[in-house]
């Protein structure tokens, strides 16, 4: 099984001090793209407030827990499909950043796997975009259009795809024995959410009721 | 608008000031207009300064007011403004962080609040991805209801197909 991780969720697992968590699924291949690999370790080395975040993700990258991925073709296509579905005086929005697409991209190659990401709107995008056109229409107070050909193409071509945050991760690492007991595993999902893991708090009670 | 944001800096109105970064934002998010995303980034870092008082006990104060002043007027290119405002900054701040780049974070968080990627809203303003992250995670963005778009169940659904081959 390939799972695709997205910067956001590398971020906040690497803030959070779970990248460890990684480790638990020595069979899954965890695919880092190049645009990723930039974002989460070669900008943070620049920057001595987060290079020691970015050095610990570079750590798994050497250690092939995590595996660098060429760009893809599907990545340009899905960014294409993505950043003019919604339309602002005849202009497509920009909405999707190449590290997200190379991450989508990958999963459209293969035709299976995970997607990783813990941003909220590439997550929408996927599953549902309707409803962020709903609430950028109602955010921004401006009339904002809705490519109806582009949203079939990606319904199509990425509607498919499944995604998990880093708390789902945490999750199932827990039941692989990651964590000692669930004061820690929901002391490690709050962390996760307050690193930037977009998952409201009901989801976090649900997570404690059913895990 | 340059008046404007004068006259703000003038009377040290930091929520005039603020007002009109964010007006300026607000349209520069959706035209994706990066010079006019960097003056809105400007406007809202000097509306911090302004909103300080130990700032304006420095002796430094009225000579940075009025060279901010004259660089508006002469519309002298925002990297060169923005770069007086980080100096004065660093010299006279508290923090570690300048206001510049609290900036740049307070409006990539905006600007994912939009609906963009958090990747691109930080392209979009020059933030740094490890500071928006946890910086959105102390906010209520991910607390919208429509933001969950698939059960916890089923998530975990997905999420198990994991297990599957660990096994």
């Amino acid at each position: 099984m390939r799972v695709y991780c997205d910067a956001s969720s590398l971020v906040s697992l690497s803030s959070s001090c779970l990248l460890n968590v990684l480790k638990m699924f020595p069979k899954t291949e965890f695919i880092i793209p190049k645009s990723v690999y930039k974002e989460a370790i070669s900008a943070a080395e620049g920057i001595r407030k987060f290079k020691w975040n970015g050095l610990r993700i570079k750590e798994l990258v050497d250690d092939n827990i995590l595996k660098v991925s060429e760009a893809l073709p599907e990545a340009q296509e899905f960014m294409n499909l993505s950043n003019n579905l919604f339309i602002h005086k005849n202009k497509g929005l920009k909405i999707i950043h190449l590290g997200e697409a190379e991450c989508v991209g990958g999963l459209m190659r293969d035709k299976k796997g995970l997607l990783l990401v813990d941003e909220r709107n590439t997550r929408m995008i996927i599953e549902a975009p309707e409803k962020l056109h709903e609430y950028l229409t109602n955010k921004l107070g401006k009339d904002i259009k809705i490519n109806e050909h582009n949203l079939a193409a990606l319904k199509d071509k990425v509607g498919w795809i499944p995604i998990i945050r880093s708390t789902e991760l945490l999750a199932l690492a827990y039941s692989l024995g990651f964590a000692r007991n669930e004061e820690e595993l929901e002391a490690a999902l709050f962390s996760l959410k307050y690193a930037g893991c977009s998952i409201t708090f009901e989801e976090i009670e649900e997570y404690i009721r059913i895990l | 608008m340059n008046a404007e944001v004068i006259k703000a800096i003038e009377e040290e109105d930091s929520r005039k000031l603020r007002e009109i970064s964010e007006r300026v934002f607000d349209k520069a998010v959706l035209d994706q207009n990066k010079q006019e995303v960097e003056r809105a980034i400007l406007y809202y870092a000097v509306s911090k300064i302004l909103g300080k008082v130990h700032f304006k006990k420095e002796k430094q104060w009225e000579t940075f007011k009025s060279k901010l002043i004259e660089y508006l007027e002469q519309k002298k290119d925002i990297p060169e403004i923005l770069k007086h405002v980080t100096e004065f900054d660093r010299e006279y701040g508290n923090y570690l962080g300048n206001v510049v780049q609290k900036a740049r974070m307070k409006y990539a968080s905006t600007a994912y609040a939009f609906g963009l990627s958090l990747s691109t809203a930080c392209e979009l303003t020059g933030a740094d991805l490890t500071e928006v992250s946890a910086y959105v995670g102390q906010t209520k963005i991910h607390e919208k209801p429509f933001t969950q778009t698939r059960s916890v169940r089923e998530r975990l659904k997905n999420a198990r197909k994991l297990l599957e081959e660990e096994s």
